[in-house]
Order: C-alpha cells, then sequence, then structure tokens
C-alpha cells in the first residue's frame, strides 16, 4: 500500500497574505457614471432623431390648406413625446418662419402610445412619427413657389434626456392662374393622416359628459361608447389648465356588453387655469399601438 | 514551530474578506433623507427633510422656519436643468437671474437646490456629490445642494421633473409647486415669493412641470 499522501498545508502568513490582498483589491465599485451616455452631450439629441420636412402635395391652392409633416425617426429605445408628455418630459417645437400669404395652423398631433416606467408615466412616440402642420394659403397669394425656413426642436429621452435640433424647409408651389396641366394630386402623408385622433364628433354613439359627484362638488367626466373588438380601452388626459383629471394618469374604461365607459374625478382649479378656457380634454385609445384607433375630446368645464 | 492551516481554510478566508469588501461598498450609508412620508400639498404642511450638501453638512426645512423656501430640484445632465443646453435654466443664467431678483423681494429667502439622480444615473450618493461639487463651479450655483440618496425627498414632494420648483412659507405651508417658469416672461418663483412676502394669494398655486424625468426608486 503506498503511502498517504501528505495534506497540502501552508504558512498562516499565506492566508493572511491572501486575506490582506483580497481586500485591497475589492471593494469592486460598480463602474462610475454607469448612466450609460459618456459618449453623449445634454444637447446632443440630433444623434438620437433626425428630422425630414415631406409635404402631403408639392402644390397649394389660393384660399385652401395642406398639411405639411415633419417626420422624425428615432433610434431604436428612444422617445419624444407628445402634446401633453405625462408626468415629465416636453413636446417636440416647430417654429416655421411663413410670409403673410401663408397662416400655419397648430400642429396636429399622431396618436401616441403610453410609456410606463418604474411608476412614471409619459406620452409619445417611439421610432418614428410625422407631426402635422396645417398651411393655408391666403385668397391674394402670388403664384409662383414659396419656401418657408423651419427651427424644430425635441427633447429624446431614454433614461436620461437629450436636447436636439435641426432646421429645414418647406416649398410649395402656387399654380399661376389659367395653368390648366396635368396636375398630379399625391397625399405623401396619407398613413401621418390615418394616425390622427378621430373627433368624438365623428363617432356614432360615443360621447363625452360631466357629470356631478356623489360626494361634495366632486365632478366627473364620463366617457361611453362602443367597444368594438378592443380588449384593453384607456383615457389619456390632454393639457388643460386648471382641470386635473385624475391623477394625469390613464385611467382603463370597464367594458360590458360590447360598450365601454370611462369615469374619472375632476379637480378644478380655476386659479390655475392660466387664463386660458377651463376644459376637460383628452384622447380614447382602443389599443395599445400607434397604429390603433384613437378618439379626441375637448368639452368645456364651467366655473 | 510554524503554524499552518489547510487550503481549504485559506480559500474561505479570502472569500469571506471578498464578501464582506463587496458588501461594504455596495452599501455605504446614505446621507441622511425625508423624515416623514407625507406628500406635499398646496396650503399644508410641506414634508420635512434633513439632507446632507456636499460638503457633508445636514440641513432640515425645519432650520429655516420663520423664513420663505425656494426648492428647485435639479440632475447635473438634464439639458432643461444642470445639462448644457440653450435650454438650461441653469446656463443661460436664468437662475442666477431669479437669485438677484429674490434677494430685492426677500433677503431672508432660502434657495435649496435638490438632486436625486442617485437611481437615474446609477449613481451612488458619494459620486453625485463629486460629479455636482465639479458643476456646481462651472455653473457658479452658491447655493445649498442637497443629495436626496435615496430618493425619499422626490418622493415625498412627488417632484416629477428637473426643474421642479416649490415655494415654502414661513409657517412651513407650501404655496407654490410647479414650473420654474412659462419658458417666456413669467417666473413662477419669483412670482409666488413674491405673493408670499406680500401676504397675498399665489395665484397660480400649482402650474404643471416640465423638463427631464426624476427617477425615484
Amino acid at each position: 500500500m503506498p503511502p498517504a499522501r501528505p495534506r497540502r498545508s501552508f504558512p498562516l502568513a499565506v492566508p493572511l497574505l491572501v486575506v490582506l490582498a483580497t481586500t485591497l483589491l475589492l471593494p469592486i465599485r460598480p463602474a462610475q457614471a454607469q448612466f450609460g451616455f459618456d459618449d453623449l452631450e445634454p444637447a446632443d439629441g440630433d444623434k438620437i432623431v433626425s428630422m425630414e420636412v415631406v409635404t402631403a402635395n408639392d402644390e397649394i391652392m389660393p384660399g385652401a390648406t395642406e398639411f405639411v409633416g415633419v417626420r422624425l425617426r428615432i433610434q431604436p429605445g428612444w422617445h419624444v413625446y407628445w402634446r401633453n408628455p405625462g408626468d415629465s418630459g416636453t413636446r417636440p417645437r416647430l417654429r416655421f418662419k411663413a410670409p403673410d400669404s401663408i397662416t400655419v395652423g397648430e400642429i396636429a398631433w399622431p396618436r401616441p402610445v403610453i410609456f410606463e416606467d418604474h411608476g412614471e408615466t409619459t406620452y409619445g412616440y417611439a421610432g418614428e412619427v410625422t407631426l402635422l402642420v396645417p398651411f393655408t394659403a391666403g385668397e391674394d397669394i402670388a403664384p409662383g413657389p414659396v419656401t418657408i425656413p423651419l427651427d424644430a426642436e425635441w427633447l429624446v429621452c431614454k433614461r436620461a434626456c437629450l436636447m436636439g435640433d435641426a432646421t429645414g424647409e418647406v416649398t410649395l408651389t402656387v399654380p399661376h392662374p389659367g395653368d390648366n396641366g396635368l396636375r398630379v394630386r399625391r397625399n405623401r402623408l396619407a398613413e401621418a393622416i390615418a394616425r390622427l385622433p378621430v373627433p368624438i364628433a365623428k363617432v356614432p354613439d360615443m360621447a363625452a359628459t360631466i357629470i356631478e359627484g356623489t360626494s361634495g362638488d366632486t365632478r366627473r367626466l364620463v366617457v361611453t361608447g362602443t367597444a368594438g373588438d378592443a380588449e384593453r380601452i384607456r383615457f389619456i388626459p390632454d393639457l388643460t389648465p386648471g382641470v386635473t383629471a385624475g391623477e394625469g394618469h390613464p385611467v382603463d374604461a370597464t367594458i360590458e356588453d360590447g360598450r365601454f365607459r370611462i369615469e374619472v374625478p375632476l379637480r378644478v382649479e380655476p386659479d390655475n387655469a392660466l387664463d386660458r378656457p377651463l376644459e376637460a380634454a383628452g384622447l380614447v385609445l382602443f389599443g395599445p399601438a400607434a397604429t390603433d384607433r384613437a378618439v379626441s375630446f375637448r368639452i368645456p368645464v364651467t366655473d | 514551530m510554524r503554524r499552518t492551516i489547510s487550503l481549504a481554510a485559506v480559500l474561505g478566508f479570502a472569500t469571506l474578506a471578498g464578501a464582506v469588501s463587496v458588501a461594504t461598498a455596495i452599501s455605504a450609508p446614505p446621507a441622511a433623507t425625508a423624515s416623514a412620508p407625507a406628500v406635499a400639498k398646496i396650503g399644508e404642511k410641506a414634508p420635512a427633510f434633513t439632507m446632507k450638501d456636499l460638503e457633508g453638512n445636514e440641513h432640515s426645512l425645519a432650520d429655516f422656519k420663520g423664513r420663505i423656501v425656494v426648492l428647485e430640484w435639479f440632475c447635473p445632465t438634464c439639458p432643461y436643468s444642470g445639462g448644457k443646453s440653450r435650454n438650461s435654466i441653469h446656463t443661460t443664467g436664468q437662475v442666477k437671474k431669479l437669485h438677484e431678483d429674490l434677494k430685492k423681494v426677500d433677503e431672508d429667502v432660502v434657495y435649496l437646490t435638490i438632486d436625486s439622480s442617485t437611481h437615474k444615473m446609477r449613481m451612488s450618493a458619494e459620486d453625485l456629490t463629486k460629479k455636482d461639487a465639479d458643476l456646481a463651479k462651472t455653473l457658479g450655483i452658491k447655493t445649498p445642494i442637497l443629495i436626496d440618496a435615496d430618493t425619499s425627498v422626490a418622493k415625498a414632494y412627488k417632484a416629477k421633473t428637473t426643474p421642479h420648483c416649490y415655494v415654502i412659507d414661513g409657517d412651513g405651508v407650501l404655496r407654490y409647486m410647479g414650473a420654474f417658469s412659462d419658458q417666456a416672461e413669467t417666473n413662477y418663483v419669483l412670482k409666488a415669493v413674491t405673493a408670499v412676502k406680500n401676504g397675498k394669494t399665489v395665484s397660480p398655486a400649482e402650474t404643471r412641470p416640465f423638463g427631464c424625468g426624476v427617477k425615484v426608486k
């Protein structure tokens, strides 16, 4: 029988050295600034979002209105904001420097999606969004091309936020009188226009009203209508200074027998209205995706 | 006689030492934070807090009894707050101007800048303190910057954005909360402090704040 191999053993000094070395090498701190945006500056939002100006048509007739689209392409994981950004964020700003012969209207906002993250709720757009701006030509506008410069600015966020900006321009041509040449009408913005919420007045059997609450002077916003095949219907509030619907967060509808009902308490504080009319407003979303149907409403609230 | 020890014991000691070191590193005691879980509401006592500034000195709301207190939520990288951009209230000098205007209204007004970004920026309170200390020099911030290490003060005040501003009167009652300004002519903080100082109603008492999100734990 071979002799037993001796157990390995070490002088006591060795483990002490090991302990000392281990203690000096650790703690392993998490990498500093795990913020993850060390290669981006706060004003580098134009590296995350690219902008393009698109016209529905190349021409605009005197007295007519045409949409101009500002298309934002957003890198994956990031998002920009809706008119009401929600708990945080700011909406994109577009400044067209139009001549007096062109009236630039308010942005028509496509239906947003809801971002919910650790108790924070925001509303906005990921991937790509086209903001639609109505341009109206005056009746006396002179024929020929009209070029209108644009300054755009946006906040784009992931875990942190970056500010971006860009310039662009749009050219629309007013046809000469009597120009009866073949004119092809296009609508390059058809898809974007399809994403606009439908006004409630155009939706049969859907209504938004304000009722008195059962206790105190609490008023409640009630929206009802046909549920269709939507599995989840949600209300999101729009910007209404002086009037707060619920906590400002999405509210789920109850769905029963093919009909939905949304009921939200209203907090009315006229002193906070910033001289704007008191209103309750928002969107009813018939699904979570950017392409799902949405209905908009805005109704007055009496003081 | 030389003392010896088995290999297993050596490995055991090393593992234990390493574990203790890691635990110590990632659980460094946070700065003192909110002492009450109250939630901010206009017309009611503002939530109490105690936080450390960049030098490690503690500041509590109770320290300023009798004085008007302004709170401004801050983030060192937010383009509306400490981040360099044309919209930053700091880098464009708007906060500096506000301080000058506030002193004309009330020399004793207290202005506290609060940073709750540890969770958002995945930083320890210590590292955030260092970052803010460097930035304070660049931005010329002379008023205390307080580190809300566990974001509990942001929760108590429902701070949503950077910036998000609050005005508390000398009795500790919250009189304004919301945006720093309307991004045009009106600075809501100055308007609120002026109203409080003159014994008038603050109007608007609440506005919608805007800016980058405050991510609470």
